[in-house]
């Protein structure tokens, strides 16, 4: 072991003491600023990945589309199954409908899914909480939760439904009869763009009431390796296209829709991760000037290391070793710290804000978090190496210490 | 023993420049200090006793004048060079002990050690030796906030010593201290130098600690008169 990191070992903890005090402080500093990073960082990470699990259970990993209507959805289907990486595939129609409840119309977007493979796909069962999806027929429709308290209506009531084909009978002077159907179940998938104004029929229904005949608009496509991995999604998409598609087919992974979205998801995080920088920026500032602080305390013990044959560079490394030191102790106390915080996360949050506030608001009703490895490491990185900076003026102001001036005089 | 003095100057100055204006402190100082003997300088306050001191340790460049270390001369070498025999070949006690505060009386005196290489088993044997000789047998791991300035300035003896230098070099060591406990420091010093044959060079204002020395030397008027 180098002296001048037995100096400094030893400054940190002194003899007859278990720490000095400027140690103690120095690294709770360091620690809390590396324990709120973990948390932010974490919980921002599963809020992300929750949302990301939303937009990928609503969409499906990839979009298959030929530009048009496609004619033959079930063949194509078929064929982008046999593929090793998929686990499910289902057509589906998408269209913006009038919905009208006695007097208050609305007009949501409107989704039709083939019911057996849907299931694979877009798992709706999982949200719907009120009725239920095997009650889905020709005749019934499942409303999100918001257009149903838009429109004032609930489960077993009756509402009817314009499409924008009717309008062509209008033209023609035809009377215009809506589409009567009974409301089958409500859903809720916890993300607002979709619970706010969100519509679900069979997709038996949509082609009669767009039109389509035996067609549909998409397909949609569940992967078994890809979760929410944003770029795995990406990366099948290419390959789709590239193998499996022929133009104008074409495939988009989930994220091809959200990217502004997703985007504004991570600013958010990014954000909030260099606020929270801020506290280890003051937290180093602190040990800066603490160190400082000893170096001039103790100008006359320097300058006799140098008497004692020390070189100056020597006797500066004393002080970038504590503030490494400090960084390196404060980080894993922090990660410890947030750990602990993460796991009681709930019960913490609990204290001030009751479950159900809470999903009102976030639309989740227990904090999410995704510990992510790589954020781990950049943090106490960065608090590693902010604490050695705090050494490094001190550290001069030492090496510039010059024995003969400063025992001269007692 | 080398044919060489342990240290040796041939007209040496230093003036110091402050404010504009110059201090001429040294005009040709010629000093020999043959191994394993003692010297005394006394001189006045301000006759530049401390100033040689650190002129011979090479803590200070001078401005005139050559210095030899065991015939070697000094002048030109790095730093390095001259922080490096410092370490091993020089032992330093100054007015005030200068302890670390955070490390005991046997790890600051192992601290001399530290500083050339790694501490072996017998570094640690001969430091509680030293203590054990300086009358610290039962200190050893007290910190310097528990101990006496007698205490204190023998362990920074002990301390000086640990490196078997070939000289040591003291500035008024008993300046802090009381009549009786400087007496007993200054026997102690001049005991383990003799013990360790050292040369030492002792600066003092104290004829009778002068009058211990092999040789006393007068410094006035920038210099050694008669
Ligand atoms: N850095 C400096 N700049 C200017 N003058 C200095 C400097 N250091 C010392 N001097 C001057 O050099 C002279 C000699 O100082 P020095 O400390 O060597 O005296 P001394 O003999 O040790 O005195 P004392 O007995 O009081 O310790 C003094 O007049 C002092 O003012
Ligand atoms: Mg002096």
């Amino acid at each position: 072991m180098p002296w001048s990191l037995y100096l400094a070992l030893k400054q940190l903890f002194p003899t007859g003491k278990i720490v000095s005090f400027f140690a103690a402080m120095s690294v709770l500093g360091v620690a809390l600023g590396v324990a709120v990073l973990l948390c932010v960082s974490s919980v921002m990470n599963g809020f992300g990945k929750e949302i990301r699990d939303k937009l990928v259970e609503v969409n499906g990993h990839l979009q298959i589309s030929d530009g048009g209507i496609m004619e033959e959805p079930y063949a194509l289907a078929e064929k982008i199954a046999q593929d090793g990486e998929v686990s499910g595939v289902a057509p589906i129609a998408r269209g913006v409908v009038m919905l009208q409840y006695g007097n208050r119309p609305s007009f949501p977007g409107v989704l039709g899914v083939g019911e057996a493979a849907g299931q694979e796909v877009i798992p709706l069962s999982k949200y719907v909480f009120m009725g239920s999806l095997e009650e889905l027929d020709d005749d019934s429709i499942l409303l999100s939760t918001g257009l149903a308290r838009a429109i004032g209506t609930t489960l077993g009531e009756e509402v009817d439904l314009f499409t924008p084909l009717m309008l062509d009978h209008l033209k023609r002077d035809e009377v215009l009869l809506p589409r009567t159907l009974k409301v089958a179940g409500l859903f809720e998938t916890g993300w607002s763009a979709v619970d706010e104004n969100t519509a679900v029929v069979t997709l038996r229904l949509m082609q009669e009431l767009y039109g389509l005949d035996k067609g549909a608009h998409k397909l949609a496509v569940r992967l078994k390796h890809a979760d929410s991995d944003m770029g795995a999604a990406e990366r099948e998409a290419e390959r789709f296209n590239m193998e499996l598609l022929r133009p104008p087919q074409t495939a988009m992974s989930w994220m091809d829709g959200n990217r502004e979205f997703l985007s504004i998801i991570l600013l958010e995080k990014t954000v909030m991760v260099f606020v929270m920088l801020l506290i280890l920026v003051v937290a180093a500032f602190s040990i800066m000037i603490s160190l400082h602080t000893s170096v001039v305390r103790k100008t006359r013990e320097i300058g006799l290391l140098g008497a004692l044959g020390a070189r100056s560079w020597q006797s500066a490394v004393v002080f970038c070793w504590q503030g490494f030191l400090i960084g390196i102790a404060g980080s894993l106390l922090g990660c410890v710290l947030a750990l602990v915080i993460l796991k009681f996360r709930n019960e913490i949050v609990g204290l001030v804000m009751d479950p159900v506030t809470m999903a009102k608001y976030y639309q989740f009703l227990s904090f999410p978090a995704d510990y992510v490895v790589a954020d781990f490491v950049k943090i106490i990185l960065f608090a590693i190496v902010a604490a050695t900076l705090a050494g490094l003026l001190p550290a001069w102001r030492a090496a510039r210490i010059r024995p003969s001036e400063t025992l001269r005089h007692e | 023993m080398s044919e060489h003095p342990i240290i040796s100057a041939r007209a040496l100055a230093k003036t110091y420049t402050a404010a504009g204006r110059e201090i001429p402190v040294l005009q040709g100082v010629d000093f020999d200090i043959l191994a394993g003997t003692s010297v005394s300088i006394r001189g006045e306050s301000g006759s530049g006793k401390t100033t040689l001191l650190y002129l011979l340790s090479a803590l200070e460049t001078p401005t005139g004048g050559e210095l030899f270390w065991e015939g070697e001369p000094v002048n030109g070498k790095s730093q390095d060079w001259k922080a490096a025999r410092r370490a091993r070949w020089m032992g330093m006690v100054f007015q005030a002990f200068y302890l670390m505060p955070e490390l005991s009386a046997l790890e600051n005196v192992l601290m001399a050690r530290r500083i050339v290489g790694q501490v072996r088993a017998q570094d640690s044997q001969r430091a509680k030796e030293l203590l054990e000789r300086v009358g610290l047998k039962d200190r050893m791991k007290h910190v310097s906030a528990q101990l006496s300035g007698g205490e204190c300035q023998r362990v920074a003896v002990a301390r000086a010593l640990m490196n078997r230098p070939k000289i040591l070099l003291a500035d008024e060591p008993t300046g802090n201290l009381d009549e009786t406990t400087g007496e007993g420091v200054m026997t102690l010093l001049l005991e383990l130098t003799r013990q360790e044959a050292a040369a030492l060079i002792l600066v003092t204002h104290n004829a009778a600690h002068a009058a211990r020395t092999d040789q006393t030397l007068f410094l006035r008027k920038g210099g050694f008169g008669k």
